[in-house]
């Protein structure tokens, strides 16, 4: 069964994209399959609105991760030991942090939307920053998705093990601010990259 | 109640005071404070400059990060003198 599975996983969308090039190309329009055409000709406001939401989507995930995991560790090691309830909420709003990571990145992104006519949008300015936000945004939510996880999976281990022995939460806390450090890595490699783009502007005739 | 929460339960009644409070302070300050620092710095102190704004709120919101872990860990080192008492009696009796 698992591997019946595996076939319809990969075989089918593989087979079904061979079987669509191999028509274009024997029918003569083998150049419809054109890259170069496709970004000049999608809108850089599509790019842009799907890195901030991939921004902050991706963000949100990771939060949302680490602070479930955390806190099922919590809520279970304090029908125990009801003392480690308050200090290891220390975990939670360091996964809450990488939340506000994305917010913050996907506030600076948005102030760069501005109207412009569809047939004034395709400059060079415009793709740049159509480009540089969408990949921008990625990097922001990849690194908060993983930061978040990190946090949080550290966060239900200190949890259990300040449970068994108080002296040890100083020091996964540290492990945890490494961890916390990795979503700071990626808000300023997203500010760099859109350091130099300007606010989407009308072609100048 | 079961067996497993009756010696949590003692140790349980020095720690009430306010926690949830004090959670529900701070998540929101952790919200609106990088938030707002952020538009009004951008506005007041930066001159449009959205790059300085947005580190001046993540500034912020690790200020409100440590300023938590600093109050939770004091918080922490000054009750516990009371409770570890009452179960040893317990255990002694058995």
């Amino acid at each position: 069964m698992g591997l019946y599975t595996s076939y319809y996983a990969f075989g089918l969308p593989t087979f079904v994209t061979l079987v669509i090039a191999l028509y274009l190309l024997f029918t003569g329009s083998g150049e419809a399959f054109n890259v170069g055409r496709f970004l000049e000709e999608s809108s850089p406001y599509a790019w842009a609105a799907t890195g901030i939401g991939l921004c902050i989507g991706l963000s949100v995930l990771g939060a949302g991760w680490g602070i479930f995991v955390t806190g099922a560790s919590i809520l279970g090691g304090g029908v125990r030991a009801p003392r480690i309830r308050t200090k290891n909420l220390i975990s939670i709003i360091f996964c809450e942090v990488v939340a506000i990571y994305g917010v913050i990145i996907g506030i600076v992104y948005s102030a760069k939307l501005s109207q412009v006519p569809d047939t004034q949008i395709y400059t060079k300015d415009n793709y740049f920053t159509g480009f540089a936000i969408f990949w921008g945004g990625l990097t922001v939510g990849a690194c908060n998705l993983l930061c978040g996880i990190c946090v949080g999976i550290t966060g239900s281990t200190a949890a259990l093990a300040d449970a068994a022995d108080p002296n040890l939460f100083v020091k996964i806390l540290i492990v945890e601010v490494f961890g916390s450090i990795l979503g700071l890595f990626g808000l300023i490699v997203g500010l760099l990259m859109v350091g130099r783009t300007k606010d989407f502007a009308a072609a100048s005739p | 109640m079961s067996e497993q929460a009756k010696p949590a339960n003692i140790t349980d009644q020095a720690a009430k005071g306010g926690v949830l409070t004090k959670l529900i302070l701070f998540s929101l300050s952790l919200g609106i404070i990088p938030i707002s620092s952020y538009f009004l710095s951008e506005r007041y102190v930066w001159n449009g400059n959205s790059n300085y704004a947005a580190i001046t709120a993540v500034f912020a919101a690790n200020v409100v990060l440590v300023t938590y872990i600093i109050l939770s860990i004091l918080e922490d080192k000054s009750p516990a003198s009371v409770p570890p008492d009452v179960p040893k009696d317990t255990k002694k009796k058995q």
